[in-house]
């Protein structure tokens, strides 16, 4: 397959992943559509390292999946801290952040 | 560094510690104030001394403490320069200085500034010495600041006094006008030659075109004039009297005001090359002379009228200088010095016992009372009349019998008439304060100074009696002249002798003039011969004339002080008021009102902020898109 | 072929993850697509990654995140009201932002392969010790950062999740 269709794909992943995070209001779906955006990165990568016959792409991915479990268990927890805080997991709620 | 730059550090490093120590610890040091003051310039005047009988016995040098400004090809270092000029003001300097901080000690006793005051004329002591010292333009440019700054904080030592802190700031400004001139002619002199040290800069004078020279010499003039008071500048000086009477004596008396004439002196290369400018400094001085001994006819404060005798004799300096007599210059400096020096201590013992009273119409008959201060006075006022053999005799005939013999006739008259008037107003002094009838109030118990002033008093006495025989033989045989003579082979002859008329006939003619002074106010004030009343009277436009001062204060005033005072009201009032705060609270209001739009953005929601911060990616990705 | 099939589950359970009400929803949603992002791995050949990716994000993460739905009895959370201005700009935005990922994608069209793994390389080894042999190798610095960052993540979410601060 050409590897534009692939990006093109892999673009089209990233944009919804990143509307799902502005518009959602839900903490742990704004969190689900941030991994659908390191997923739409990963597609990218694995197709453009299969493209250019290198490996480092692949390579890339694993620390992605590494960034990414740790990233969940972080942000996890902030939920929980979060809804514990507030009684809610609406992120209109963590208005807090300019004093 | 050898044995002789350690030396010559020493002397400026003791009065600078007495300074740091004094003006950091001196709450805790109570009385000792006044001895580690004293003794700190003691020692550096023995430092000066050895100095001295080193640079006398082989020759100057330069001393380099370290390198002060190196960029690229302004080089300058903290040196010095040590010659035969700079020893003798040095020794002058600190043996003057030392025997002021004896007396302060008495003077100043009880009062709450004691330590204060020590802190200041050591530091005062610190910046002279180091003035004398340089070795380059800029040095000196710093410490002729900071000697004015000195100046200016001792003069409004009583700043609660609104007459004192107000005479402290007509010094300073009126020394701002000579010193932006100094400051001007110093970077002439950089842009002209490329170096500001001494030896370089004199050595390519004789290079440089002839009004490049003028100009120079005119702009360091210029500083000098405000330094040493001289016409038009001169006025600061009285008002300076607000001071504490030693600090009359040291700074505007021996030490500072003549830093003037030493700085003609010093740059007598650059001078000498200019005959014009230094004609200006011979005229200028001959002038001041006069004027100030003509003012001083007819004032009533004590310390007033030897500050204008002071004034008086430094135009004596100048005009010497002026016709190329260095050497004559430097020892009138050095004998005023002495003399001009014991007179304030005196005086100020007079005012001591009097309760702080200066008015000459409220004295007489204290010689009774006070018979060291009454002799010692006395002596002074002998010598700066040029009565032999007191020193001012030698020295002051040094100079009128060269400005006869080179042919500057009247600047000659000037003198002599001055040398008359000089004598009148300073025995004006002694007949009304030390004989005649009391004036004094019965309430003011007159007693005599303690021994801690009375014998810095005779000391200065009989130096100043003795000091003048260094002037022997007369004129250009002298010890002083062949002495100092090597320091200023290297300036230019513009104005040769063209008589040869022997001393005694020269001196015969000034001796008469100071002796007529004497005389005259002998009839005066003594015999009463004339009636002083109808004197005034008769002569009422000159009495007045000489009483206000040739009313040079009220000109300032109108011509210059008023139209600034008037413009500065017009822009505190339209330009400030208006135009800058108008901008000023114009900018406020702008950004108060922007901002307050701004500010929604800071919504504190995190999701705007992430929306934010995905518009900026965009704006990224296509900027780097296009480029 | 089997692109385009992949192709069409990933972007409508993409879709479906954003745009439905419940949470537990998208979340199935969401491990559809990964399955359908790992079979993407096995058309390029990193079959080693289709694994991971199925074992990482669909195992691991993704039961975390069903377990803290649950946790949280999130299931019924759906009367959350909309911000249609903010949707708008965002709209708008990730417009725009798929046009610019469009335009460098055909900006990059040009380059030509430079590395010796072509397909045919990595068979022939096989692509999960080229991995492990690059992963220990050359990369064996952010290997072992990596395994800190991990450590760091579980203090970080122990703490996070404690009762009280």
């Amino acid at each position: 397959m050409d590897i534009n269709a692939y990006l093109i794909v892999a673009g089209i992943l990233f944009s919804i992943g990143g509307l799902g995070v502005l518009i959602r209001k839900n903490l742990i779906v704004v969190f689900m559509s941030l991994e659908l955006m390191f997923n739409a990165a990963n597609l990218g990568f694995v197709a453009v390292s299969g493209y250019l016959n290198l490996i480092s792409g692949d390579i890339f991915v694993i620390f992605v999946m590494v960034v990414a479990a740790a990233e969940a268990a972080i942000a996890l927890g902030i939920a929980i801290a979060f809804y514990r805080e507030k009684g809610t997991i609406n992120i209109d709620k963590a208005n807090e952040l300019k004093w | 560094m050898d044995t002789k730059d350690l030396l010559v550090w020493s002397i400026p490093f003791f009065p600078m510690l007495g300074a740091i120590l004094l003006g950091v610890f001196g709450k805790y040091l109570k009385n000792y104030a006044g001895y580690i003051g004293s003794i700190s310039i003691v020692i550096s005047f023995l430092f000066s001394v050895a100095l001295f009988i080193t640079v006398a016995s082989t020759h100057g040098f330069t001393a380099i403490l370290y390198p002060w400004i190196y960029a690229s090809t302004f080089k300058t270092n903290i040196s010095t320069y040590i010659d035969r000029l700079s020893v003798i003001m040095l020794v002058m300097v600190t043996g003057v200085s030392a025997l002021v901080h004896i007396y302060s000690i008495g003077y100043m006793k009880g009062d709450k500034g004691f330590a204060r005051y020590f802190s200041y004329m050591n530091l005062f002591v610190f910046s002279m010495i180091m003035l004398v010292l340089a070795n380059n333009f800029l040095l000196l440019y710093v410490f002729w600041e900071a000697v004015g700054f000195c100046s200016y904080i001792l003069i409004g030592f009583w700043y609660e006094k609104k007459s004192a802190s107000d005479a402290a700031k007509k010094a300073f400004i009126v020394n701002r006008v000579g010193d932006f001139g100094f400051g001007l002619g110093v970077m002439l002199i950089f842009v002209s030659t490329g170096t500001l040290n001494y030896t370089s800069v004199f050595g390519m004078m004789p290079s440089l075109p002839g009004y490049l020279v003028t100009i120079i010499a005119l702009l360091l003039f210029a500083g000098a004039v405000g330094k040493s008071a001289q016409f038009p500048l001169h006025i600061w000086l009285p008002d300076a009297m607000e001071g504490p009477t030693p600090v009359s004596s040291l700074i505007h008396a021996a030490t500072m005001v003549t830093a003037g004439v030493y700085l003609v002196a010093r740059c007598h290369v650059i001078f000498s090359y200019s005959p014009f400018a230094s004609h200006v400094v011979a005229y200028i001085g001959g002038f001041t002379a006069f004027l100030a001994a003509f003012i001083a006819l007819t004032q009533y404060d004590i310390k007033r009228i030897i500050a204008y005798s002071t004034i008086s004799q430094l135009g004596y300096m100048f005009m010497a200088v002026g016709i190329g007599s260095y050497a004559a210059g430097i020892f009138h400096l050095i004998s005023h010095a002495v003399f001009k020096g014991l007179l304030f201590l005196t005086a100020g013992s007079v005012m001591h016992a009097m309760s702080g009273e200066l008015d000459l119409r409220k004295m007489g008959k204290l010689y009774s009372k006070m018979k060291i201060t009454a002799v010692t006075f006395i002596v002074g006022a002998l010598a700066l009349s040029g009565i032999p053999p007191f020193s001012g005799f030698f020295s002051k005939d040094a100079i009128l019998a060269d400005t006869f013999n080179k042919g500057y006739y009247i600047l000659w008259i000037m003198g002599e008439v001055t040398a008359f008037m000089t004598a009148f107003y300073i025995f004006r002094i002694i007949f009304r304060v030390f004989f005649g009838e009391s004036h004094v109030d019965p309430s003011v118990h007159v007693h005599e100074s303690s021994k801690v002033m009375t014998i810095p008093m005779i000391i200065l006495a009989s130096l100043a009696a003795v000091v003048g025989f260094i002037g022997i033989p007369p004129f250009d045989h002298s010890l002083f002249y062949l002495f100092l003579h090597r320091d200023f082979q290297n300036s230019f002859v513009f104005s040769p002798f063209v008589n040869y008329y022997p001393w005694f006939l020269l001196s015969s003619i000034s001796v008469l003039a100071g002796a007529l002074g004497i005389y005259t106010a002998y009839l005066f004030y003594i015999k009463q011969a004339f009636d002083t009343e109808k004197i005034k009277r008769i002569f009422k436009p000159v009495y007045e004339l000489s009483f206000n001062k040739v009313y040079i204060d009220e000109i300032y005033d109108q011509l210059i002080v008023t139209p600034l005072k008037n413009f500065s009201v017009y822009l505190w009032r339209v330009v400030d008021t208006f135009v800058i705060d108008g901008a000023v609270n114009g900018l406020a209001q702008g950004f108060a009102s922007f901002s307050g739009r701004v500010r929604r953005v800071q919504n504190g929601m995190v999701m705007s902020y992430a929306l934010t911060l995905m518009i900026g990616v965009i704006a990224l990705l296509a900027y780097y898109f296009i480029k | 072929m089997l692109f385009y099939v992949f192709s069409i589950i990933a972007i409508y359970s993409a879709l479906m993850v954003i745009l439905s009400r419940n949470p537990l929803t998208s979340a199935l949603y969401l491990v559809l697509c990964f399955f359908a992002i790992a079979g993407f791995y096995v058309i390029l050949d990193m079959e080693f990654l289709a694994a991971m990716q199925v074992l990482v994000y669909a195992g691991a993460i993704m039961v975390l995140v069903v377990l803290v739905i649950m946790l949280l009895n999130l299931a019924n959370a759906k009367n959350i009201p909309k911000d249609f201005h903010q949707m708008f700009i965002a709209v708008i935005s990730f417009i725009l932002l798929f046009f610019e990922i469009f335009l460098y994608a055909i900006k990059g069209s040009g380059k030509v392969p430079t590395g010796i793994y072509t397909t045919a390389f990595i068979k022939t080894i096989g692509n999960t010790q080229i991995i492990g042999e690059f992963l220990f190798t050359k990369y064996i610095f952010p290997f072992e950062v990596a395994s800190i960052l991990l450590l760091i993540a579980i203090i970080g979410a122990f703490i996070f999740a404690r009762r009280k601060f």
